[in-house]
Parts: structure tokens; C-alpha cells; sequence
């Protein structure tokens, strides 16, 4: 009997070793773009909209990269962040000829980075990006642009201009 | 023998648990049934009355009023009915804890919205059911001041003219519109109740235009594939007056439009979720996300108001979805979509920060839901025990008296510039000073601007049940819905950390124990197997 | 070697049975405390309350059966020998120093396990089952009896939780402590331990004498009753 045991404890173990070995995050197929969002996230740091404003106001030494399409960024952008929309992002991080254009200087890797879109999945996958790409200080804003706008709804830049066309005709005295 | 008993005593167990397990997987789901309601396909819809055929009402009406007086002609004391709810008075008198019964409604109360309607009521009763309110003079008594079309409108074409105190559109044809009268339907109610605050779901978060035609996924009562209901179907009227309470201006807990009214306070078949309706309201499972179509405005900051573009005129800019951003006459607003409702304890009655009150907390809480988890309803006075409500909470920034220490109403609204109202002539000063003197109120003439929050109740997008909130939405340590209701205990999201560390030390250190304990036997027996001692007994 | 029937079917099964109740009501248990995740809140839940009610019926009967069989005797405390217990514990075993107190048919628990289980049956387990009526009926109470906030419950049911989980871990390597490593285990499977020829010399013969004296009573003095009541019958069938 012992050894019949044992060959069913040996079958057991084999088969849990196959398994488990299976859940590596690298190649599995996922079931919906948030689980992509939650592996990303896995050991990344993020930053609440009042720590930044702090940071902000310290006058500290940080790039804040706006991650969202150019059609977002001109509506209104946390002030001083740069559009760098999340497709384009590695290709451009280590681009001499971008940053020249911006007038900025490159990124080091160990510069601290600040990546924020909308609602805060996008900078997730930017920040994870970076991460890989070997930036060693990178955080994400959570809850992203949305959650600065209702902490802080005064504290914006836009740019409508970039959008070409005229401003509405002149409004009505309000009223329903 | 004994081996295959072994065995077989083995297998069981697994195989009970499986088996169990099966059996309370299998959801019985009976279908939803329903009291005090008869399902559209039973019942029978056509009206009994042809309007088109009374010749009172194919005569050439002069004015609104006159359509009035031709309704009342046939219903003959319906206008006393109207004059007597809230809809009409726009206030209510209400019993506000600690304050006695007071006189409240959109006539007097201040959101952080619009702030109030005084001194613009021209532009404000575009929402009124009458014709006329354009100052403090109207006539709440003149029975051909009812405007009966705004809710039993069928074709679907009456308007309202703007800032003209309800009065319809020129280009209304009233013969058409008073001849195809009915039961008010979601666009008649949705007309005002969608657009307040001064456009599409601007105020409520679960009331808007999407509403009108929408999926099941928006909402299962309203929607148009389901049972299509309109709003009479759940606030039951009799005579004129309508079941629910908005608690932006309601504070007392009676004359509720309730999930159980229909849905009976047990309609899961399982008593634990039934058991959760002793302290969680339907509401907070069913609706899990509010302003799921289009976007909601969740703040509003005054403040910024009154910036006038190069030519000196007013402008807007709009967000990036759409929205406005910013409105030289409103401020700076924040939408949101999808939004995730904030909880709060809530037994029905409400109190309000009125135009007369100090102002002793800020953010200002506009109105207060009351409630806390100790008010359990059990052997004790409440007879409405607290539950857990969704609410959307509007926070802002708005005008206030600095030296008064209250809320200020300003003129919004005029025809035309000069008049002090904000709108056109964008001085604050000005506009408070005249506001305040036409409620006959005292201003310092200091203002500032103070943080305000309003609670707004979520009753509709009510999600289907496979969507509803599952156990581990709030019975979860990290990222619980209830994350911030945290004045009681709930399993699964709290913990006490002394007890937590003294079990899993005791635990560690059994588990030390046992495994030095072990390690020792192990050596010790060696040795003894390799002493002298053993040997010779072996041997011998 | 001989091998000696310690423990019955119905004590093995109550064992069992009650041992797989705990273990699952220990892994509902801390999922709906919200240590981890494994079969859904909503799951450990249900799982957690059913083998609640389980584990109470097992109980009841159990006890019945401690009472009527007499096996209730087997748990009364003594402080006799607690001291030369732990000190095999400690250092005895190491020494290959044989058990203070051998395994016998009426006293198959030595003093530090009468004291344990003792504690478990008046006190941890009577507070986990009054604990977890009162978190099934929290919103249900007695009037006089009602609770402000269920977090006392939970202080007590989780504390209780834990020094079971120490209980299971320390009896879990005890066990290993018989004869061999695996002979208590064998024992509660089959019934049988393992035991040298005095060992089970000692362990049968108080049973053997309990029994003698509990099942044959000495008659001399009713002799004559006995007689009498012949006489009568033979009379009547006359």
C-alpha cells in the first residue's frame, strides 16, 4: 500500500508543479484589459493629487509627463506637465531631438517621473514602460487627471489655441 | 478489508464537500415578482378620452391661461388640488429637527448650484408648473396660473419660452398640444428633472436625458427593451400629489417612494442578502454606478466666475469631453461618468443649511443626511432604522456674507444689463447687495467665497442583478466601498491589530517550538541509535 | 508486540469528523475575516454557518455519547503527574525516557492533555459557539441583550480562532509522540495502538477489573430470598 501512496504523492506533486509553473504573468492570455492594468501595477508607486500639488509647490525637480492623446492634453493639463501621449512614450523617452524641441533636458534614469492620464489605468502601463525601459523613480498619478481636476479644479493650463477655430458666439445671460 | 474502508473513508469526505458544494452553487432564480404593480402588458393602455373631440378645446387660445381655463372647465377642481403640493408652491412645510416646522422648497432653499431663484424667477420658473412667476407678486391662487400641459403633454412639442416665468413658446400650437393630453410619461418629468442646474444632468447623477431611451443595463425599470416604466409608475400620485422625496429640499422621512413598496423587503430567497436590508437600503447594492451615459457635474466652483474675454464679453470653454470647463458666468465646473457613489448613514430625515443659518462647519453641508450606525430602529424610537446609502455628493465653492457668517442669495437673472444681476453685469457686490435687499435680508458688503457640499440620494439607474454589488465590494480589507464609513465593525474590512499580532505570534511561536522541538528529536535519536548504549543492547 | 483496541468506532468518527469541521470552519472562517481569498466571500459565508450548525449537531451527540458510555470520565483534570509530563516533554524524550503515564483503555489521556482538552470544552469551544450565535442573530437580538457594535463579538470569536489554530498546530506534532512517530495516528484511524507486551498488560487490567466488578455482583445474602421465591412458584404450579 506505502508505495502506491507514494506513486499518487508523486503523480499529485508533478501535476501542482505543471500548474503553478503556468501562472507566469509573462505569456498568459488575460480575460480583460484591467487585469493587464492590475499586473502592471504590481510594485509601482503612485502618488495621491496632494502630494504632487506639494511637490509642486517645494519647487522640486521632477518630470510630469501627461500621457494622454494631444485632443485631451489641450482641454486642460495639470501646469507644467508635458504631452507625451502613452503610444509614442518609449520611443520618444530616449529621443535627443524631442527633448531639444521641448527646450528640456532629458530624462536621467534616475530623474524622478510622474506619469498621469485621465482616470489612471494609461499612466499604469506608461509607468510600467518606464520602468522596464530603466527608470528607477516613477510613479503614477492615482485617479489621474480626474482626480486633480476635483481636488484642485482651478489649478490648470490649457491650450485651445492648438485646436484652431473660434471661440463660441457670445453666451446668453445664462439661465434655463 | 480494513484498506478499502480506509480508503473509501477517505474519498468521502472529498467527495461530500464536492457534492455540497454543487448543490448551493445552483441559484434559484424564480423570476422577479412583483407587488402593487401590473405589468403594461396587463393592463390596458388606451386612454378612455379622445380630447380631439371636445370643441372647447379647437377654439383659438389667446394666451396659456386661457388653455387653463378650458381644462378647468371639465376638471373642475383640479386646481385646488395643484395648489396644494410642492410642486406648485415650490415649498412644503416640513419639521426640521430642532427648528420646528418650517416652510421649505425651491422657493427659499439654497443649493450649491444655482444658489437659489430669488430675485431671478423669471429665467428659474421655466420649471414652474404655472404661468407668470416672475416676481414675488405672482398669484398662487389664480386657478388659470396652472399650466396643466408641461406634464400631460403626449405629442411631445410643448416648450417653455426662456426667462419668460413659464409661459410656452410662440411656436407651441396649443390646440394640438391640449388635445393630446395623458398620463405624464419620462419626458415630461425629465424636461425639468433632467435639466437642472442648468443642463443635462447636472444635478442628479442618476436622472438625465439617457433615460429616456435606454438599455437595461442603464436601468431596469425605465428601460425601453424592459418594462419601459415612467416616473408615475414608482411616485404613485393621488390627486396631484406624488409619492418620493428629493432630500435637496425634503427633510422629513414619511411619503417615501420605497424599492419594498413593489419588491417587499425580502425578494432575494436567501435570508443572509435579505438580512442585509435590516441596515443596507436596496439602493446601495442595485445601483453601483451612477451618470453612466453622460456626464455629471460633481463641482462647482464660483469663485472663478466673472473673467470677460479681450472684447469684454462672457465666454465658455469646453473639456475635453465635451463639457463645460469653465463659464464666465457660473465658474469652474469638474464632470464625471461612471461615477462610484459615496455611502452614508440615512434614516430618512435631512436638515438643511438655510439662508438664516450660521455658517459653523465647512466644507458648508448644504443638507445633512442624518443617520449613524447606532440608530438601529431596534426597542428604540427611530422607527426607520439608518442604512447604508449611495448618495453624490456636489461640492463647490459659493458666495458668502464674511462678516454675517451666512450664505448670501445674489440676482442671477435679468433682461437686460443694469439690473445688477450677475449674469449680465458681473459684479458680486452689486449682485448680492440687490439679491439680498429683495429677500429683505442683511449683507455686510463682504463677501468671500466658502467650500460646500450637497447630498443627493441615489434612486435611479438601478443596475440588473448580475451587476449588483458582490460580498467582496465591502467585505474586503483593501479598496471597500465602505472604506470611509468606518463608525462600526464590518467582517472582512476590519481588524483589530492587537489581536491580529498576538495570534500570529502565537502561531510563529508554536510553530518554532514545534519545529526545535523536532529538530532535537531527531538528533537525540540518532545519537542514541549511534550510543554505546543501544549497541550493547542490541548485541547482547 | 500486541495490539490494543483504545479507540471505538463512534469516538474515531466523532474525532474525524469533528477534526475536518474545524479545519473548514478555520478556512471559511478567516476568509470572511478577510485574511485571504480563496472560495468567494459569499461562499466562506454559507460554508462557514453550515458547518457551524454541523459541528454543534456532532457536538450534542458526541456529548450524549461521553455520557452514556462514561467516556466523560477520560477528561476530568488531575494535577497528578502534570509536572513529570512536562519534564518528558521538555527533556525526557530526548533522553529516550519512557511516557510518565502509559496509554490505558480508561485513561488513554495524560494529565497535560486532560488539563488541554478540559480548557477546550468548558472554555474555547462553548465561547466560539455562544460568539458565533451571536454573530448569526446580531441583527435578531433579545431585547435586554442587544449589542451596540458587533466588534466585542469579533474580538472574542477571532482570539478564539487563533488559540485554536495554535491548539491544532502543537496537537498535530504531539501526536507524533507515541510509540512510533505515526502509531497515535494509526490508532485513531483503525482503533488499534501498538503496544509491547506489559504495556498492554497495564493498559487492560483496570478495564478488566472495572468490568469484573461492574458486571458481577456477589449474592451471598440472597440465598434465602431465592430460595423462598422457588418455593412459592413450585407451589402455584402444583
Amino acid at each position: 500500500m506505502y508505495r502506491s501512496v507514494k506513486y499518487m504523492l508523486l503523480v499529485v506533486a508533478s501535476i501542482t508543479l505543471f500548474i503553478s509553473s503556468c501562472t507566469c504573468p509573462c505569456e498568459q492570455e488575460v480575460s480583460s484589459p484591467d487585469e493587464i492594468v492590475a499586473q502592471a501595477m504590481e510594485g509601482l508607486e503612485m502618488i495621491t493629487p496632494e502630494d504632487l500639488k506639494q511637490k509642486m509647490d517645494s519647487l522640486e525637480m521632477f518630470y510630469l509627463i501627461d500621457v494622454r492623446e494631444l485632443g485631451e492634453y489641450v482641454y486642460g493639463y495639470i501646469p507644467g506637465a508635458i504631452n507625451i501621449p502613452g503610444g509614442i512614450l518609449i520611443f520618444k523617452m530616449g529621443n535627443e531631438a524631442f527633448w531639444d524641441n521641448e527646450m528640456i533636458y532629458p530624462p536621467e534614469k534616475t530623474d524622478k517621473i510622474i506619469a498621469y492620464c485621465k482616470k489612471g489605468k494609461r499612466s499604469v502601463i506608461a509607468a510600467d514602460y518606464l520602468e522596464r525601459l530603466g527608470y528607477e523613480n516613477v510613479k503614477f498619478l492615482e485617479g489621474g487627471w480626474k482626480a486633480w481636476e476635483m481636488v484642485y479644479p482651478l489649478e490648470y493650463e490649457e491650450n485651445l489655441e492648438m485646436l484652431g477655430g473660434s471661440h463660441d458666439a457670445e453666451e446668453d445671460a445664462g439661465g434655463c | 478489508m480494513r484498506k478499502l474502508s480506509v480508503i473509501a473513508f477517505v474519498l468521502f469526505l472529498p467527495l461530500l464537500l464536492l457534492a455540497l458544494i454543487q448543490l448551493n452553487d445552483t441559484l434559484n432564480d424564480p423570476g422577479v415578482t412583483v407587488y402593487n404593480y401590473v405589468k403594461k402588458a396587463d393592463r390596458n393602455m388606451t386612454p378612455s378620452v379622445d380630447h380631439t373631440q371636445f370643441e372647447i378645446l379647437q377654439q383659438p387660445f389667446e394666451d396659456a391661461h386661457k388653455v387653463t381655463a378650458a381644462c378647468l372647465s371639465c376638471h373642475t377642481n383640479r386646481h385646488e388640488e395643484i395648489m396644494a403640493t410642492s410642486h406648485w408652491r415650490w415649498q412644503r412645510d416640513e419639521v426640521l429637527e430642532g427648528r420646528g416646522i418650517i416652510p421649505l422648497g425651491k422657493k427659499n432653499i439654497l443649493n450649491n448650484f444655482c444658489i437659489g431663484i430669488a430675485g431671478s424667477e423669471a429665467t428659474c420658473t421655466r420649471c414652474h408648473i404655472g404661468y407668470g412667476w416672475v416676481d414675488q407678486s405672482f398669484d398662487f391662487k389664480e386657478p388659470t396660473n396652472v399650466d396643466c400641459l408641461i406634464c400631460h403633454d403626449k405629442t411631445g412639442t410643448y416648450q417653455k419660452e426662456k426667462g419668460n416665468g413659464g409661459y410656452p413658446k410662440a411656436s407651441v400650437d396649443l390646440n394640438y398640444v391640449s388635445t393630446h393630453v395623458g398620463s405624464p410619461g419620462r419626458d415630461n418629468c425629465g424636461v425639468c428633472h433632467f435639466w437642472g442646474g442648468g443642463g443635462n444632468n447636472v444635478k442628479h447623477g442618476d436622472l438625465e436625458i439617457s433615460l429616456l431611451d435606454c438599455t437595461l443595463e442603464v436601468d431596469v425599470h425605465m428601460a425601453t427593451e424592459g418594462e419601459n416604466m415612467s416616473c408615475v409608475d414608482c411616485h404613485v400620485t393621488e390627486k396631484h400629489q406624488m409619492a418620493g422625496k428629493l432630500y435637496a429640499l425634503s427633510s422629513e422621512n414619511k411619503s417615501r417612494a420605497t424599492c419594498e413598496q413593489c419588491h417587499t423587503n425580502k425578494p432575494h430567497n436567501d435570508k443572509i442578502i435579505d438580512d442585509h436590508n435590516l441596515r443596507v437600503a436596496c439602493q446601495t447594492c442595485h445601483i453601483p454606478v451612477y451618470a453612466k451615459v453622460n456626464d455629471t457635474k460633481m463641482y462647482w466652483d464660483w469663485s472663478s466666475a466673472g473673467e470677460l474675454d479681450e472684447h469684454g464679453e462672457a465666454f465658455h470653454e469646453p473639456d475635453v469631453d465635451g463639457n463645460h470647463k469653465y463659464m464666465s458666468i457660473k465658474g469652474t465646473f469638474v464632470w464625471a461618468n461612471h461615477v462610484i457613489p459615496e455611502y452614508y448613514w440615512f434614516n430618512g430625515i435631512a436638515d438643511h443649511q438655510l439662508i438664516s443659518d450660521q455658517i459653523d462647519t465647512i466644507p458648508v453641508q448644504m443638507n445633512r443626511l442624518m443617520g449613524s450606525y447606532r440608530d438601529k430602529g431596534l426597542f428604540q424610537e427611530s422607527e426607520q432604522p439608518s442604512k447604508i446609502w449611495p448618495v453624490k455628493v456636489h461640492r463647490g465653492k459659493q458666495i458668502y456674507d464674511m462678516v454675517n457668517n451666512t450664505l448670501v442669495q445674489p440676482k442671477l437673472w435679468a433682461k437686460e444689463k443694469g439690473k445688477n444681476a450677475f449674469w449680465l453685469d458681473f459684479d458680486w457686490d452689486a449682485s448680492v447687495k440687490e439679491g439680498m435687499a429683495y429677500l429683505e435680508l442683511p449683507y455686510s458688503g463682504e463677501y468671500g467665497f466658502v467650500e460646500t457640499e450637497m447630498y443627493w440620494p441615489l434612486n435611479h439607474m438601478v443596475s440588473p442583478a448580475s451587476q449588483s454589488l458582490k460580498c467582496i465590494d465591502c467585505h474586503t480589507r483593501n479598496n471597500s466601498r465602505l472604506a470611509n464609513l468606518n463608525d462600526f465593525y464590518l467582517p472582512g474590512r476590519d481588524t483589530n491589530w492587537q489581536v491580529e499580532a498576538s495570534g500570529i505570534t502565537l502561531i510563529i511561536l508554536s510553530l518554532i517550538g514545534v519545529i526545535i522541538h523536532a529538530i532535537f528529536r531527531v538528533i537525540f535519536r540518532r545519537r542514541y541509535f549511534l550510543s554505546k548504549k543501544f549497541k550493547e543492547g542490541n548485541e547482547s | 508486540m500486541k495490539k490494543v483496541y483504545l479507540y471505538k468506532g463512534f469516538e474515531r468518527f466523532w474525532h474525524w469528523t469533528q477534526a475536518f469541521l474545524i479545519f473548514f470552519l478555520m478556512l471559511t472562517g478567516f476568509e470572511i475575516h478577510g485574511s485571504y481569498n480563496l472560495i468567494g466571500y459569499e461562499n466562506a459565508v454559507r460554508w462557514h454557518d453550515d458547518a457551524g450548525w454541523a459541528l454543534l449537531i456532532l457536538m450534542i451527540f458526541a456529548s450524549f455519547w461521553h455520557v452514556t458510555t462514561g467516556e466523560w470520565k477520560q477528561y476530568i483534570p488531575t494535577a497528578k503527574n502534570v509536572r513529570a509530563q512536562m519534564e518528558y516533554y521538555l527533556t525526557g524524550i530526548f533522553r529516550n525516557a519512557p511516557h510518565p503515564t502509559g496509554k490505558r483503555i480508561l485513561s488513554k489521556l495524560n494529565p497535560i492533555q486532560r488539563l488541554v482538552y478540559f480548557a477546550l470544552t468548558i472554555i474555547v469551544i462553548p465561547v466560539m459557539v455562544i460568539s458565533g450565535f451571536t454573530y448569526l442573530y446580531f441583527n435578531y437580538p433579545i431585547q435586554g441583550f442587544a449589542l451596540d457594535s458587533l466588534e466585542p463579538v469579533a474580538f472574542i470569536h477571532t482570539i478564539g480562532a487563533y488559540i485554536l489554530i495554535t491548539f491544532v498546530i502543537i496537537h498535530l506534532y504531539l501526536i507524533t509522540t507515541g510509540h512510533t512517530i505515526t502509531s497515535n495516528l494509526v490508532a485513531m484511524i483503525t482503533g488499534w495502538e501498538k503496544m509491547d507486551e506489559e504495556e498492554a498488560q497495564v493498559a487492560v487490567e483496570d478495564v478488566i477489573e472495572s468490568t469484573k466488578r461492574h458486571y458481577v455482583k456477589q449474592i451471598n445474602g440472597d440465598k434465602k430470598k431465592k430460595a423462598k421465591k422457588n418455593k412459592n412458584t413450585d407451589s402455584e404450579l402444583k
